[in-house]
C-alpha cells in the first residue's frame, strides 16, 4: 500500500514546490546570519563560504539600542508567556466548564460576550485601556503586561474550552459524582484531564501570540527592562540601521525556543487541533 | 444492605411531559429489582433520581427509611453502571476500579488490595495496567461492573449494562450477574428494555410506560397475571395475541371462533358486550397437548417460522379496522417496537407449537386453547378483567 510509487513522488515534488515561498526566506535569513563581515558584499542567495556564528554571539551579548540585553529580553519573554498561558488555562478551563454545563440565560449571555470580544480588534480599546493601566500604576510592570495579555486572550481560551466541553458527554462527570467526588475533584480529576487537547491548543495559540507580539509589549512596557523579544529585536533596527545580519540573528534566537518546543510537542499539538476542531 | 423507597416521585425535565409520573415503589434489602419498559419510558431517569444525579420535581426518595431526596450522590453512597459504561478514558483499568476508593479517602494500601480482589473476581487481573481504549466491549463492561463493586456501596444501580454486548455474551454475563448478586447480596436496581432480562433476572420487576408504573410483581406473576393489556403485550416473546371478542351466554365469539367456556372462565361482562381477549402463543397448542376441556380452533397457516425446538405458526383471523384501532390503543402499540402486524381486514395471530408438528404454509391446522389460558382486558384502557 505504502510503496513509494510514481504518484507519491509526484505528490512529494508538489509539496516541495509549494513549500518554496516558505523556505526561501528562512534560507535567506540563515545565509545572512552565517556570513562573516568579510563576505558582506556577496549575493544573499549564495551559501556562505566560511560559515560563522559571530553574528549570533554579538546579537546575544549586545544590548542593542534598547534598555536591556538580549538575553534579559529572552528571560522576560519566557516569564511573560508562561505566566499568561498558566493564567489562561487556570481561569478559562473552569470558566468554560461552567458555561458549558449551565443552561441558564446568564451563562448564554456571558458566552455571547466572550464570542463578541473574540472578534473585536485590540487596537479599538487600547487607548482607554492604557489610561486605565496608568491610573492603576501597572504600566511598565511585568504584572501589568501579563494582565493585559491574559485579558486579550481570555475570550479565545474560554471560547475554545466551552465549545469542546459542550460536546463532551456528561457521563464521565456523573460517574465521578456517583463514585463520590466533590465538584472540585470532579473538575480536577476528570474534566480537566479530558480537555487536555484544548489545553494544548490554548497554550499553543495564546503562547505564540504573546511570544510574537510587538504592539502590546511596546505600548505597555516599551523602554523598560521588562521588554520582550520582539521589542528587543526592534531595538537593533534603530542602532544598526544596516546590520541585517544582527537583526536576523536576533530573530533566529527569538524563534529558537518555539521551534524546539514545537518539535517536541508536535504530535500532541496537532492532535489537539484536530480534535478541538471536530469537537 | 439497604432498602429503597420512592413516594409519589414526579420528574419533569423542562415543564413538559413528565418523564417519571407519580411513581411509588418499595425495594427491599438485598433485592434484585428490575425496571423494565420500552425506550423512553423513563427508566434511566428513575435510576438517576435514585443515584441523586437528578432532583425530583416532587416526591421523596428514601434509603433505609430516611429521606435522601436532597442528598448529593456522594452522600447517598450508591454505585452506578452507566448504559455506555463511562469508563474514564484517561485512567488505566486499575485507576478506574480504584477511583471511587481514592476520592472517598480509603487508604492506598487497602484500596490496592480491594482493586486486586475485584479484578480477580471479574477476571480483569491481567488488564489493570491497560488503557480503556484498548479493551473490548465485554472487558469494558466488566470494568464498569468492577468499578461499582470495588466501592462496596449501599446499592448498585445498573442502566442496561448488557445492551452493548452480543447475544451470546449477554446470556453468560446475565448468569454471572446473578451469581455475583447472590454472593454479594447488595440491593440492586437493574434497568432494561429487554423483557427477557426482566423475566430471567431479578426477584421482582416493575413495568413502566410513559413514566407511569404499570405493575410491580415477580416475573412469573407479570407473565401469568398481567395487570393490563400493555404489560401483557410487553412481557413474553413472541408477544401475546389479542382479539376483540363478543361475550355470549356460554362463552365467547372470538374472531369467528365459537369458544364454549366453563362458568369460571367466562369473561366478566354481560352477554353481547365486547371484551379484549389475550392468548399467549404458547397456549395455542396441538389439541392432544391442550387437555380435554380445551376449545378447538381450526386455522389456516399463513407463515411458519422455525425456532429449532419450536416453531411459530402465524394464521390470519378477520378483523375490522376499528377493532385494530381499539387493540392498538388498549395495548399502547405505538409505545412498543414491532407490535403484531396489522393487515387489511385481517390480523395475524401466532401459535407456538413443537417443531415436530409438520405444517406447511397453506395447510389447515387444528389448535386448541385451555379456557384458563384466556386473559380478559377492558377494551377501553386495557385493564385486566378477572374471569367471572
Ligand atoms: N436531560 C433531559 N432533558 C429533557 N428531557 C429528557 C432528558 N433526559 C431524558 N429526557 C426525556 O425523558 C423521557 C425518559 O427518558 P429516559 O432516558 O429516562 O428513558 P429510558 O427509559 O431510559 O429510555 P432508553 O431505554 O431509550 O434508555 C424521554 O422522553 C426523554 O426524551
Ligand atoms: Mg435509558
Amino acid at each position: 500500500m505504502n510503496r513509494y510509487g510514481r504518484w507519491t513522488a509526484f505528490r512529494e515534488a508538489g509539496f516541495w514546490i509549494a513549500a518554496i515561498p516558505m523556505l526561501l526566506p528562512v534560507y535567506l535569513v540563515l545565509t545572512t546570519v552565517l556570513r562573516g563581515p568579510e563576505a558582506r558584499g556577496e549575493s544573499a542567495l549564495r551559501p556562505p563560504g566560511d560559515p560563522t556564528l559571530g553574528n549570533m554571539e554579538r546579537a546575544w551579548t549586545e544590548a542593542g539600542g534598547g534598555t536591556v540585553s538580549f538575553s534579559q529580553a529572552l528571560v522576560n519573554s519566557v516569564l511573560t508567556t508562561a505566566a499568561v498561558v498558566a493564567i489562561l488555562v487556570v481561569v478559562a478551563a473552569p470558566a468554560g466548564y461552567a458555561l458549558a454545563r449551565r443552561g441558564s440565560k446568564l451563562s448564554g449571555a456571558v458566552f455571547g460576550m466572550f464570542a463578541f470580544a473574540l472578534i473585536m480588534p485590540i487596537q479599538l480599546g487600547i487607548i482607554p485601556l492604557y489610561g486605565f493601566m496608568v491610573d492603576a500604576g501597572l504600566t511598565g510592570t511585568r504584572a501589568g503586561l501579563i494582565l493585559v495579555y491574559a485579558g486579550l486572550q481570555m475570550p479565545l481560551a474560554v471560547f475554545l474550552y466551552t465549545g469542546f466541553l459542550r460536546g463532551l458527554p456528561t457521563a464521565y462527570e456523573e460517574a465521578a459524582r456517583v463514585d463520590g467526588a466533590r465538584p472540585l475533584r470532579v473538575f480536577a480529576g476528570v474534566v480537566f484531564p479530558l480537555v487536555r487537547p484544548v489545553t494544548g491548543v490554548v497554550a499553543t495559540l495564546t503562547g505564540l501570540f504573546v511570544w510574537n507580539d510587538f504592539f502590546v509589549a511596546l505600548v505597555f512596557v516599551g523602554d523598560t527592562d521588562k521588554v520582550t523579544l520582539p521589542v528587543a529585536v526592534y531595538s537593533f533596527v534603530g542602532r544598526f540601521a544596516a546590520e541585517w545580519p544582527l537583526i536576523f540573528a536576533a530573530a533566529l534566537i527569538a524563534a529558537g525556543p518555539v521551534v524546539v518546543l514545537f518539535g517536541f510537542a508536535q504530535r500532541t499539538i496537532m492532535k489537539g487541533f484536530t480534535s478541538t476542531l471536530h469537537g | 444492605m439497604t432498602s429503597i423507597g420512592l413516594d409519589h416521585v414526579v420528574m419533569r425535565y423542562d415543564g413538559t411531559q413528565a418523564a417519571v409520573d407519580d411513581v411509588s415503589l418499595e425495594i427491599e434489602e438485598g433485592e434484585f429489582f428490575v425496571l423494565v419498559g420500552p425506550s423512553g419510558c423513563g427508566k434511566s431517569t428513575l435510576l438517576r433520581l435514585l443515584a441523586g444525579l437528578e432532583r425530583p420535581s416532587s416526591g421523596t426518595v428514601r434509603m433505609d427509611g430516611s429521606d435522601v431526596t436532597e442528598l448529593t450522590p456522594r452522600l447517598r453512597d450508591v454505585a452506578m453502571v452507566f448504559q455506555n459504561y463511562a469508563i474514564y478514558p484517561h485512567m488505566t483499568v486499575g485507576g478506574n476500579l480504584g477511583y471511587g476508593l481514592k476520592v472517598r479517602g480509603v487508604p492506598k494500601r487497602e484500596a490496592a488490595a480491594r482493586v486486586r480482589e475485584v479484578a480477580d473476581l471479574l477476571g480483569l487481573g491481567d488488564l489493570l495496567k491497560r488503557r480503556p481504549t484498548t479493551l473490548s466491549g465485554g472487558q469494558l463492561q466488566r470494568v464498569a461492573m468492577g468499578r461499582a463493586i470495588a466501592r462496596r456501596p449501599r446499592a448498585y444501580l445498573m442502566d442496561e449494562p448488557l445492551s452493548n454486548l452480543d447475544a451470546k455474551l449477554r446470556v453468560s454475563m446475565r448468569a454471572e450477574l446473578e451469581q455475583l448478586h447472590r454472593r454479594l447480596g447488595v440491593t440492586t436496581v437493574y434497568v432494561t428494555h429487554d423483557q427477557v432480562e426482566a423475566m430471567t433476572l431479578g426477584s421482582r420487576a416493575a413495568v413502566l410506560r410513559a413514566g407511569e408504573l404499570q405493575q410491580v410483581a415477580a416475573p412469573q406473576e407479570l407473565y401469568a397475571r398481567p395487570a393490563n393489556a400493555f404489560v401483557a403485550a410487553f412481557i413474553g416473546s413472541p408477544p401475546m395475541n389479542f382479539a376483540l371478542a363478543t361475550a355470549r351466554e356460554d362463552g365467547l365469539d372470538l374472531a369467528g371462533f365459537d369458544l364454549r367456556l366453563p362458568a369460571e372462565h367466562r369473561p366478566p361482562v354481560a352477554a353481547g358486550e365486547r371484551v379484549l381477549v389475550g392468548i399467549r402463543p404458547e397456549e395455542l397448542r396441538a389439541p392432544q397437548a391442550a387437555g380435554k376441556d380445551a376449545c378447538a380452533l381450526r386455522v389456516t397457516c399463513a407463515v411458519r417460522q422455525n425456532l429449532g425446538a419450536d416453531q411459530l405458526l402465524f394464521f390470519p383471523v378477520p378483523q375490522l379496522p376499528y377493532e385494530a384501532a381499539v387493540i392498538a390503543r388498549a395495548t399502547f402499540a405505538e409505545d412498543r417496537p414491532a407490535g403484531p402486524a396489522v393487515g387489511s381486514g385481517e390480523r395475524l395471530l401466532c401459535a407456538r407449537v413443537p417443531a415436530d408438528v409438520s405444517v406447511e404454509p397453506g395447510d389447515t391446522v387444528d389448535l386448541a386453547v385451555r379456557p384458563g389460558a384466556l386473559h380478559y382486558f377492558a377494551p377501553d384502557g386495557g385493564a385486566r378483567l378477572p374471569s367471572a
